[in-house]
């Protein structure tokens, strides 16, 4: 829709549009149920996290943390007593079954990289001379984060292309290695080449070496084959089956030989796939791999130095950039359309790409200490010409991206970066449910109840002077609905202060902007405010805020909601971030975790 | 004794020559493998940017229509030739008596200003509201009919497609069920290995096509040995989704095997293709001529009984893309008018080529027209920013169809009828029970149409 002139019938749309977009944000949470009526749904992760073996997990995100669950038991400990998802008891095992999960297509993408161009390469990102051409979808649109190991099985759909594009994926390999003198393939194709080809393109597509039963599998299929196809196409068809096989489109944690009757640990070369694609999105560098080769992946001392290794640089790393962007959800601030007649210079694309500078921004200057209180005060902004009046900024900065101070008390903090605010926005108004709702569930951990698709009253009419807030309150007042609105409106109407594109504002439908609020369950800044930056100053010292951000750093890290048998793991996770806000810390704590090492075995028949 | 398509061939002392005379042979073939009594088959064209009421009504049925009256309208029904003919009607001339058009069937679920997506032939809601994006809430109604007519096909179902925007071949508005979404393919190269790569054409490509069938063979068979070593390791969802892709390795199986009897005469060649239907606009020349190719192909699987469920889509499964011009219909039914009826007219010209191509192919007592139903729709339903409260269907039958077509034009009473009571007659009339499809939306099917029940 952008880019043209309305017409009176467009204009009569975007008057409808607007309307429902009013009746989404003000019928928010509108339920006579309590929090934790609702069970979650199927394609959250916890839904299928626990198969037959896995604990229960303790929450959807998660009224238990917020202090309301109740203290651990006695006998455990906890960095976050009043949180049960920390609560450590030496009793408690993993909550992960042994798992599979499917390539995205970038990880899919590097493998095939890493088979031309070596290790190293692939894992720096370099362009492949072999295209693999489309395979796999977007991550479920409806997990909340990309990596929900449950959501990465395979459907038919994807299994046919896998199969379209074995071909071309093979030929292009066997011509790749053609040109290499130093590969077999360049010579003569003979039994001893498919041998070797068989175990190094094994090793790189299986994550692991080969066994003696594979390998005389596939070297049977370029026998059986060579006569009527010839050697190469033989090869190539050998190539095909490796390249499909679950073992290499599925990266496997399934754990060596049992520890416990239900628990074993993922060997050397499971954990450097798993720190690997996890981080990297490509497969062990030569270095890692070298590491699983010699065995010295076994302890939590060894595979901490190896994930210190991956996560120094943090920042640089794309996996890191979605985790921010899939936290705090400001690239959907594309998707919420806008009346270019009232707001013709929102360029919402330009305000993602100053948010993801930011962050950079941020992240480089606090990664290793304060890093959550930084993304939550740091109080300069990232901006150009095609941005900057959704800054309030009147002066040219020009077409690169600048950072700014942000002017004086109006700007600090993701809370108020345009394209946040912009996502949590409708067509044409503020959504303040939506905005307070975002900081109780991912910001507090406060269980807020979905949307029930039955009940949508609209936010009432009272006159074109009335403001958001007039609005809400009445909405908000409707016995039915004020059980929920009061988990969301009271800090969302506190980020009133900033308009539906990000704009901080003084004025609203006439009147001085009310942005008072209020915060309830975050310990040592609960009470009122006034203003998203104070919002955020709030946030920034609360430890339930750090424990809520490891809670979710957890779920993304993991690709999978904590259970029962990881408070061990967060606890000791918060308790490293909070010696000194040291991200990469807690994150090495993380991945040298029972939670990332342990698997649950499969119940023996 | 029972013969298959090769012992048939090979008892008729035609061999590989064969393929030149299979629309004579199909019907010995079918009826050798017991296939004579089930021949129907369906095809889809959806179309997006929407099908406003001024472009799909008769000229003389528009009194009482508001500018933008999606919202009120009275019940009408009467014989398309009383009325004048829209241009677009005109290359289906022939077919007239065959055909209904339907107006007046909502789809609640489709309220999404642009394209309904998924929703169009799904009726249930997608997992996240998103124009045109969004998973799949559930099954579409093209894969519910494809899951019993397709299950003896080489491909249950054929889908291609194009948009402007689309940077892969996942555009698409078709889905197997939940989250699972059925592609449609953008490339003709792709559509032709797919469709017809497997097949054998006759000479010395047979001799490729043997090797290409000994090759799935061998992957078959090793991805199913590969399956086993690792399913004994997982339990619960995790071996699950082994199991899923065991399934679609099996499908494809089934579908390989089907392949290895199938023949196919010519099928049109992407290096070589002469498109019979002109482009209506030269400056977008190869967009048409890329569309006519995919239908062409689309239709061959048809003709060659490789697939009994095809499917076209045009501009679908997004809002403002249309061809050949970029938010065509943006401004209400002011500018729809010539613009409008010229891509219309396009695509019921291949709908009408379709149809010859049918009805040169003995069938049972007929032709395979007879036992055709074309099924016509927009995604975008009545508008480019759109209700969804009245989605248009035009519906061309077969006489061996089971719906009451008869050269009419039905606007149903207003919000009487769903879109997935539409779908569910759909189903019904080439014989494939439709209970307990669209269960899974807010607004299931409850009442059978009795302007379209037989």
């Amino acid at each position: 829709m952008a880019g043209h002139t309305l017409g009176v019938s467009e204009q009569q749309w975007i008057y409808r549009f607007a309307g429902m977009a009013a009746l989404f944000a003000g019928s928010l949470g509108c339920s006579a149920k309590l929090p934790g009526d609702d069970l979650p749904r199927k394609s959250q992760p916890e839904a299928a996290a626990g198969g037959s073996a896995a604990a229960k997990p303790t929450g959807t995100g998660g009224a238990t943390s917020s202090g309301v669950g109740g203290a651990p038991a006695p006998g455990t400990t906890s960095a976050l007593p009043n949180d049960p998802a920390f609560a450590c008891s030496s009793a408690a095992r993993g909550t992960v079954p042994a798992r599979i999960w499917r390539l995205t297509q970038t990880q899919l993408e590097r493998t095939v990289a890493a088979l031309v161009l070596g290790r190293d390469a692939a894992a720096k990102g370099d362009n492949s001379p072999v295209a693999v051409g489309s395979v796999f979808g977007a991550p479920n649109a409806s997990d909340r984060f990309s990596t929900n190991s449950d959501s990465y099985g395979m459907t038919d759909f994807e299994f046919t292309q896998l199969w379209n594009v074995s071909d071309s994926v093979a030929a292009s390999l066997l011509q790749a290695w053609g040109k290499d003198s130093q590969s077999c393939v360049s010579a003569s194709v003979d039994g001893a080449c498919v041998k070797s080809v068989i175990a190094s393109a094994g090793e790189i597509l299986f994550r692991r070496p080969l066994s003696t039963e594979e390998a005389t599998a596939y070297e049977s299929i370029s026998t059986n084959n060579a006569a009527a196809l010839g050697a190469t196409r033989a090869l190539k068809l050998v190539l095909r089956a490796m390249f499909m096989a679950p073992q290499s489109i599925f990266r496997a944690e399934l754990g060596e030989a049992a520890m416990e009757p239900t628990v074993s640990r993922l060997d050397s070369f499971e954990v450097a796939s798993a720190l690997a694609y996890t981080l990297t999105d490509a497969p062990p560098d030569a270095a890692l791999w070298e590491q699983a080769r010699a065995g010295k992946l076994t302890t939590p001392i060894e595979v901490a130095g190896a994930a210190s290794q991956l996560i120094s640089q943090l920042e640089t790393k794309p996996a890191y950039a979605r985790f921010i962007a899939e936290y705090f959800q400001f690239e959907k601030a594309a998707i919420v359309p806008k009346d270019a007649k009232e707001v013709p210079f929102h360029k919402p694309d330009a305000l993602i790409d100053d948010t993801r500078a930011w962050v950079r921004e941020v992240s480089t200057r606090s990664l290793g200490a304060g890093f959550l209180n930084q993304l939550l005060t740091f109080g300069q902004v990232v901006a150009n010409d095609v941005s900057r009046e959704n800054y309030g900024i009147s002066s040219v900065i020009g077409a690169k991206a600048t950072l700014l101070p942000a002017p004086a008390g109006e700007r600090a903090g993701m809370l108020t970066q345009p394209s946040f605010l912009t996502a949590y926005s409708a067509m044409a108004e503020t959504k303040p449910v939506q905005r307070g709702k975002f900081v109780a569930s991912s910001l507090l951990c406060q269980e807020v109840p979905p949307l029930p698709i039955d009940v949508v009253p609209p936010l009432p009419d009272l006159g074109a002077a009335a403001t958001m807030r007039d609005k809400l309150q009445v909405h908000s007042a409707r016995p039915d609905c004020a059980a929920c609105h009061t988990m969301m409106d009271p800090i969302g109407l506190g980020m009133e202060d900033f308009d539906h594109v990000g704009r901080f504002r003084t004025m609203e439908q006439g009147k001085p902007v009310n942005a008072s609020g209020e915060l309830k369950g975050t310990g040592m800044g609960d009470g009122t405010f006034n203003g998203a930056v104070q919002l955020g100053s709030r946030l920034a010292v609360s430890s339930v805020v750090e424990g809520c951000f490891v809670r979710h750093s957890f779920r993304y890290w993991m690709g999978h909601l904590e259970g029962e048998g990881d408070g061990c793991s967060l606890s000791a996770v918060l308790n490293k971030y909070q010696e000194g806000g040291d991200y990469r810390a807690a994150l090495v704590e993380l991945f040298s975790s029972k939670s990332f090492l342990e698997r649950i075995s499969p119940a023996q028949p | 004794m029972r013969h298959n398509r090769r012992s048939l061939v090979r008892m008729l002392g035609l061999g590989a020559g064969a393929a030149l005379f299979a629309p004579m042979l199909r019907p010995l073939i079918r009826e050798a493998d017991g296939q004579a009594n089930d021949t129907r088959r369906v095809v889809f064209v959806l179309i997006g940017d929407g099908w406003p009421f001024t472009s799909f009504s008769p000229k003389e049925l528009q009194d009482g229509i508001g500018k933008r009256g999606e919202h009120v309208w009275d019940a009408v029904e009467g014989p398309l030739s009383a009325y004048s003919t829209h241009p677009w009607m005109v290359p289906l001339s022939a077919y007239r008596d065959s055909v209904i058009l339907l107006d007046g069937a909502e789809n609640i679920m489709g309220q999404t200003q642009h394209s309904c997506g998924y929703q169009t032939l799904s009726c249930v809601e997608t997992l996240e509201s998103a124009e045109g994006g969004g998973a799949a809430g559930g099954i579409t109604i093209d894969q519910w009919i494809a899951q019993k007519l397709g299950a003896s096909s080489a491909l249950p179902s054929v889908q291609v497609g194009w948009r402007r925007d689309a940077k892969t071949d996942f555009t698409s508005v078709f889905a197997k069920g939940r989250a699972d979404h059925v592609p449609a393919i953008s490339d003709p190269k792709v559509a032709f290995s797919t469709f017809f790569g497997g097949v054998s054409t006759g000479g010395t490509a047979d001799v490729e096509a043997a090797n290409v069938q000994l090759e799935q063979r061998a992957l078959l068979s090793s991805l199913r040995s590969d399956v086993t070593r690792l399913q004994a390791r997982l339990a619960g969802p995790e071996r699950e989704k082994l199991d899923r892709y065991l399934t679609s390795l099996q499908a494809l199986e089934k579908s390989a095997s089907a392949f290895a009897n199938v023949s196919c005469k010519s099928p049109p060649s992407p290096d070589t293709f002469v498109p019979s239907i002109p482009a209506p606009d030269a400056s977008d020349q190869p967009v048409y001529d890329k569309v006519s190719l995919l239908w062409e192909m689309s239709a061959a699987a048809q003709v060659c009984g490789i697939t009994r469920v095809s499917s076209l889509i045009v501009g679908s499964g997004n809002s403002h893309i249309f061809m050949p011009l970029n938010g065509m219909g943006h401004d209400g039914a002011e500018l729809h008018g010539a613009a409008m009826d010229k891509n219309y007219t396009f695509l019921t010209k291949l709908v009408a080529r379709l149809m010859e191509q049918l009805k040169a192919v003995p069938e049972g007592n007929g032709t395979m027209a007879d036992n055709t139903l074309v099924v016509v729709t927009n995604d975008a339903a009545e508008y480019h920013h759109n209700t969804c409260r009245r989605v248009p269907v035009m519906l061309l039958a077969g006489k061996n169809i089971q719906m009451k077509t008869g050269g009419r034009f039905v606007r149903l009473p207003p919000y009487k009828h769903r879109l997935s009571e539409v779908w569910v007659a759909v189903s019904r009339s080439v014989g494939v029970d439709a209970t307990g499809f669209a269960a899974a939306g807010p607004k299931p099917p409850k009442l059978d149409i009795a302007e379209l029940s037989v």
